[in-house]
């Protein structure tokens, strides 16, 4: 969990990460900000993160970024 | 048959009485005979397009189904032996075929949505290459009238070919159901563009008659024949005289330029998304939900921010089947990488961040119409929203050296009106008579200033159809619109508060804003309220 928070608040170091989970529904993070942190997140992990994962649940908190992440490893 | 005609009216109030009058399982075809009754009004031929767009998409997304199911029954007849690496293969292989089927299909009914568009020009073209070479052949150049909403069921019937091939849902079975969301006829005229599993599903189940959904829908017409009847209708002339090929090649000011862009803005923004308040009531009246497709895009304190206000289900569907889909394809992810290894983090991202902007807003300058005018527009709209990536560091930087409150009112409505400018010339440049009077007018407005004329000191002001009386008329509306537009950025519900005041308030209300439209709408025998801006793309 660490390592993703590091990689967001790198990303936007305006957003406490820990607490927000609706981090698209409400728009605090853009599209720009998404495919950065998909960048990201497929570099520091090594995997392929593909467009039809690229739904709100799965964007929305931290936790749910590290579980996408988890699951995309397990499938691996 | 305009959607602020008596006959929309008679006929919308007629499908709405039909619909809750059958038996809700044939709810959905009263909407599918509405809808084709309604397309059939705007030309018989029309038909054809729309019918060929239906039993193509739904084809193809019978197919694409069938080879999905046919891949889990594979997986599911190697049993419990089966290696996570044999599923992974066979994942693959339908992956593969599905890919092709939803490629080769959207191209072709993108095909036919380019050649209806552009033929003319590439028969145009071709003719001159010919001629280059002294050969003696021409194509016809034929100038094809493109259907009303061609681009929208395109584009809905494009995203769910995408949506089934990615297996976000299953394919519809049912045609006509299917028929109706590429159909649905609120929405055919302008939009918005919708998904087929928010809105399609809506659209074939059963809905009860519900008090709310009839008051609020009426309310949501009456909101958008107010914007369309009383503001965008009256302020027409003024942005038609003025960006008059006649008016341009006299002699003119930048303060003209400037009234003719800011009557343009409210006309175009009152025209817009009065039509969808219209398209979007008549859904609810129905119990259906339409996507939300303006935010208040006068408040937007970047070109960025006003993007996500303004038409926002065609910038959603561009995010999601143009933007992610290039921002994330190998070559453009590799070229991001190198540059994060290469130049650092900053780099990385500015990469793609410049890419994909140009690739959308050529589209959507594409999208209004094959022009110098609204290429030279979506690249001026790319070029900004890029370089505000791209720069961001720098302002942020900046603006602690001269120690600017960011957070300040004072500096919210710095960048709005920061953000109006750069959309005042993103408007002049598609408005204007050709491009070349465009980046005069441009030039003009920042030069040449004549403040009388906004004081009313010379009376200038009212020689563009519009008089005293009338732009009275004008201002109250647009403050009306304001102070909603204030309520609405700080989360109040217009509709639900109305709804809690009491019974004579609230009627109050509602008779004021019925009175508003039908004495001060513009109405009359040679008025052609058909002309919806946006039903032309």
């Amino acid at each position: 969990m660490e390592k993703i928070l590091e990689i967001l608040t790198s990303i936007r170091g305006d957003i406490d990460f820990e607490k927000e989970t609706k981090l698209i529904d409400d728009g605090i993070l853009d599209s720009f900000d998404i495919v950065s942190i998909v960048a990201e997140l497929c570099e520091e992990y090594d995997i392929t993160i593909t467009i039809d994962q690229l739904e709100p649940e799965n964007f929305n908190s931290a936790a749910a970024m590290l579980a996408l992440v988890n699951s995309i490893l397990d499938e691996e | 048959m305009s959607f602020t005609s008596f006959n929309f009216l008679a006929f919308l109030f007629l499908v709405i009485v039909i619909y809750y009058l059958v038996p809700k399982k044939f709810q959905w075809a009263v909407l599918l005979l509405a809808s084709y009754g309604f397309y059939l009004s705007t030309g018989t031929n029309n038909l054809i397009y729309i019918l060929f767009a239906t039993v193509f998409a739904y084809g193809s997304g019978r197919w694409m189904q069938w080879l999905r199911d046919k891949g889990q029954e594979q997986i599911k007849a190697l049993g419990d032996e089966a290696t996570k690496d044999q599923k992974r293969d066979i994942k693959k292989a339908v992956n593969k075929k599905v890919h092709t089927v939803q490629v080769l299909t959207a191209l072709v009914i993108l095909g036919v949505l380019i050649f209806v568009k552009c033929s003319d020009i590439f028969a145009t073209g071709l003719n001159s290459v010919f001629g280059m070479f002294h050969w003696d052949v021409s194509v016809p150049v034929v100038n094809i009238i493109a259907p009303l909403g061609l681009s929208y069921f395109t584009f809905n019937s494009i995203g769910y070919l995408i949506d089934v091939g990615r297996g976000k849902h299953d394919a519809e079975k049912h045609i006509g159901k299917f028929a109706l969301f590429v159909s649905f006829f609120p929405s055919i005229v302008q939009g918005p563009l919708f998904r087929y599993n928010d809105v399609g599903a809506q659209l074939g189940q059963p809905h009860k008659l519900e008090y709310k959904n009839i008051t609020y829908g009426a309310q949501l017409i009456l909101w958008g024949c107010f914007k369309k009847l009383v503001i965008a209708d009256r302020v027409a002339s003024i942005a038609g005289t003025i960006f008059s090929a006649e008016f341009v090649a006299g002699d003119f000011t930048g303060t003209q330029v400037f009234f003719g862009v800011l009557a343009y803005s409210f006309q175009i923004y009152c025209d817009f998304s009065g039509g969808t308040d219209i398209t979007r009531g008549a859904a609810q009246m129905m119990g259906i939900d339409l996507p939300v497709n303006f935010e208040q895009p006068f408040f937007a304190t970047s070109m960025a921010d006003f993007w996500r206000r303004w038409h926002m289900s065609l910038g959603a569907w561009m995010r999601e089947f143009v933007f992610f889909p290039i921002m994330l394809c190998k070559p453009v992810t590799a070229v991001s990488k190198a540059a994060r290894k290469r130049f650092g983090p900053a780099a990385g991202k500015i990469v793609p961040s410049v890419a994909a902007p140009f690739v959308v807003f050529f589209l959507i300058g594409i999208w209004h119409g094959i022009t110098w005018q609204y290429i030279v527009n979506g690249l001026f709209n790319a070029t900004i929203i890029s370089s505000t990536v791209a720069l961001t560091p720098t302002y942020q930087k900046l603006g602690k050296a001269l120690r600017v409150n960011t957070e300040a009112f004072s500096f919210r409505i710095f960048q709005m009106l920061r953000t109006f400018t750069l959309l005042c010339i993103s408007r002049i440049i598609v408005k204007a008579p050709s491009l070349g009077d465009a980046f005069r007018m441009i030039k003009k407005m920042f030069t040449d200033v004549d403040l009388d004329f906004f004081l009313g000191n010379n009376g200038d002001i009212y020689k563009y159809g519009v008089s005293e009386k009338g732009m009275t008329v004008v201002i109250v509306g647009i403050l009306i619109l304001l102070v909603v537009g204030i309520l609405r950025e700080r989360g109040m519900k217009i509709r639900e508060t109305v709804a809690q005041q009491g019974i004579i308030l609230r009627w109050t209300l509602y008779l004021l804003l019925l009175a508003i439209v039908l004495i001060f709408g513009i109405y009359g025998p040679s008025y052609d309220a058909s002309a919806f801006i946006y039903g032309q793309f």
